[in-house]
């Protein structure tokens, strides 16, 4: 996944980028047709979160929560078997 | 006598199995097809997008950069390249209008997600967009 970088308040950005475990070539097709909204779907996720409270802990569990809203836009329960967090750098201004 | 009879019995037996056989091929071919579509239509229509990259606005309090995709049929992104140039701009013209403050949150977001469909909707005179994802999201405020 090519990284992303979304504006959390005045001060910070984060900058992320994963790196999926598939079940498969056909999961692996899915996620290429759906990326768009998988992406929106992160970008909101990341949206949600205090900007000062996202620390690597935190965004243990974003990624897991990612991972389950990621086959319901799949329509398959287990399409994505794990999500790695490859980048996360928050920047502060 | 008996001989042509039983010659013509056997001809004809002949050309019965190999109608028998043609018939059976074809079913199995046609049973094979049906069974091929009906796996195939499991699987919905991969949706179509088209991208605005880095969609840049300028408002009272700050810049904001967006890359978007609208998500269509394979229609709509015809019509969508086509108005690509309006509709980046009205997208542009709801950028600098949302106060930036209100682009960090989800919900605000969310509610400028919906601003640009309508804007979509209005430009493209029909339900062609079906969805605006954000990808890269840049608010950069004095």
């Amino acid at each position: 996944m090519p990284e992303l970088t979304v504006a959390l308040d005045r001060d910070r950005q984060v900058i992320v980028q994963l790196a999926f475990r598939l079940s498969g070539p056909k999961a692996e097709k899915r996620v290429k047709a759906y990326w768009p909204r998988l992406r929106h779907a992160l970008v909101l996720r990341l949206s949600d979160q205090p900007a000062g409270a996202l620390s690597p802990e935190l965004m243990g569990s974003v990624v897991e929560e990612f991972r389950h809203e990621a086959n319901q836009i799949l329509e398959r329960k287990s399409a994505v078997r794990s999500v790695l967090l490859q980048k996360f750098v928050v920047q502060v201004k | 006598m008996s001989d042509l009879s039983r010659e013509q019995k056997r001809e004809s037996f002949s050309q019965w199995l190999i109608v028998a056989v043609a018939v059976a091929c074809l079913a199995l071919g046609f049973i094979g097809a049906l069974v091929y579509l009906s796996q195939d239509s499991g699987e919905p229509n991969p949706p179509a997008y088209v991208s605005f990259q880095k969609l840049e606005a300028t408002g009272n309090v700050g810049m904001v950069v967006v890359s978007l995709d609208v998500e269509t049929d394979g229609d709509g992104a015809a019509l969508i390249k086509q108005h690509q140039k309006e509709l980046s701009t009205r997208f542009r013209t709801i950028l600098a209008a949302t106060p930036v403050r209100e682009l960090y949150s989800r919900a605000g977001k969310e509610v400028l997600a919906q601003r640009l469909q309508t804007a979509a909707d209005e430009e493209l005179g029909a339900r062609v967009a079906k969805g605006i994802y954000f990808g890269d999201f840049r608010v950069y405020s004095p």
